[in-house]
């Protein structure tokens, strides 16, 4: 069952897309951090902005810029997930 | 010590003047550039910094912080000081304190003068404890002093940290007064954590090193700095900081005119004013000039945004810092019609 509050992939593309300044259609769950050019700053000002935009705490220790965007979007739910327990 | 004229029931700690310094070599990011590997790009995009200010030789902390003392009474218009705060992180030696000198060289030799250490937060530091001298009737003015020789920590071949620090020093004269009078110092927040000691820090030259049972290494001698630990932290404190002494001051969000945050990074000032609902344009911006002045950085915005007529009179303000300890800090005024050069 898919819980309304879920944050959507969607949202977090919203805020990358901001954060990035690179069009929307650039990124996709498959899209390598690597290739759109995220700086370990930037990576930071995602992830705070999420933390507003979800209302959660996320860990930011072992974010890094390998991997994809997925990845980002699995450790946004994670933190959500921890934040309703 | 002088026993001040304090009126009774005046105990409030009002700014009443204010100076800042820039050394006057300035040193452009083209020019780092040609001597290190970096670019006037990187160190732009990364953290809005286009030049900084560098001490010349013969010219220690003591010297820029009596000319922005000396500023910031004349700004004041008092010539009757009765205790002299400094906050700097690069003191003129590690022993004595740079205050009492400093008081010398205003013509205050004899006031109580010390020196506050909290990194980029000091200023804050030093602003709630002359409040509290003022507060207690030890003081009727004093004299608080923001002042850094960074660039005298840096190692030369530091391109990330190294890149971002300047010079400077900025000062206000604090008289006392009533809590409603503009320019009243009210709640200020304040907090630390040890656990952080290794996010900022220049470990070599103190009881550490001189008990350490491991040699410590060369570049011990320098400032070193996690960045991205630090900008995490840095974003959270300041905000959780300002918006508890937008609580105090019972202020919205809303009705702030102007953020005067520590200079440490253009970006973490925008992930600060996003994360209070603030629009960025309410930002002072002044690190673009001047790099981060650490201690100095919050009175050299509030003296150059005077100066351009950004910071007005009545002009509802947060200034917040988080720096080396860690330290953090964040206080709402009013500011007053002051008259600053």
């Amino acid at each position: 069952m898919t819980n309304t509050l879920q944050p959507t992939f969607e949202q977090l593309a919203v805020i990358m897309e901001d954060k990035l300044q690179v069009p929307r259609d650039r990124i996709t769950p498959e899209t390598a951090l690597k290739d759109i050019e995220i700086d370990s700053l930037a990576m930071i000002e995602i992830m705070l902005a999420a933390e507003k935009q979800f209302d959660v705490e996320i860990p930011m220790e072992d974010i890094d810029t390998d991997g994809n965007v997925e990845d980002l979007f699995q450790i946004v739910l994670a933190a959500v997930d921890a934040d309703r327990k | 010590m002088r026993i001040p004229e304090v009126r009774g029931g005046l105990r409030s700690a009002v700014i009443c003047g204010a100076g800042a310094w820039l050394p006057p070599r300035i040193v452009t990011n083209d020019e780092l550039a040609a001597r290190m590997d970096t670019s006037d790009e990187w160190i732009r995009t990364r953290t809005g910094i286009r030049a900084r200010h560098i001490v010349s030789p013969g010219m220690p902390t003591s010297h820029l912080a009596a000319e922005a003392g000396a500023r910031a009474m004349e700004s004041a218009g008092v010539t009757e000081i009765d205790a002299l705060v400094l906050a700097t992180t690069t003191p003129d030696r590690p022993c004595p304190a740079t205050a009492p000198l400093v008081a010398h060289k205003l013509g205050l030799t004899g006031r109580p003068a010390f020196d506050i250490s909290a990194v980029c937060t000091g200023f804050l530091y030093a602003l709630s404890v002359a409040a509290g001298l003022i507060a207690s009737g030890a003081a009727a003015h004093v004299l608080v002093i923001g002042a850094e020789a960074f660039s005298t920590i840096i190692d030369p071949r530091d391109r990330t940290s190294g890149v971002l620090f300047g010079d400077g020093a900025g000062a206000v004269v604090l008289r006392a007064g009533e809590p409603q009078e503009p320019g009243a110092i009210g709640w200020v927040e304040l907090g630390s954590d040890g656990s952080l000691a290794d996010l900022i820090t220049v470990r070599a030259g103190g009881s550490e090193q001189r008990t350490a049972v491991v040699p410590q290494q060369p570049a011990d001698a320098y400032f070193s700095m996690i960045g991205k630990e630090v900008f995490t932290h840095a974003v959270k404190h300041m905000t959780q900081a300002s918006l508890t002494a937008l609580n105090h001051a019972g202020w919205r969000s809303g009705e702030v005119d102007l953020i005067i945050a520590h200079q440490a990074n253009l970006r973490i000032l925008h992930a600060v004013s996003e994360r209070m609902d603030i629009p960025r344009n309410r930002l002072v911006v002044h690190l673009d000039q001047v790099g981060n002045t650490a201690a100095a950085s919050i009175p050299l915005a509030l003296a150059h945004a005077q100066s351009t007529g950004e910071l007005f009179t009545g002009a509802r303000i947060i200034l917040t810092a988080f720096g080396g300890g860690a330290t953090w800090g964040a206080t709402a005024l009013t500011w007053p019609a002051i008259k600053v050069e």
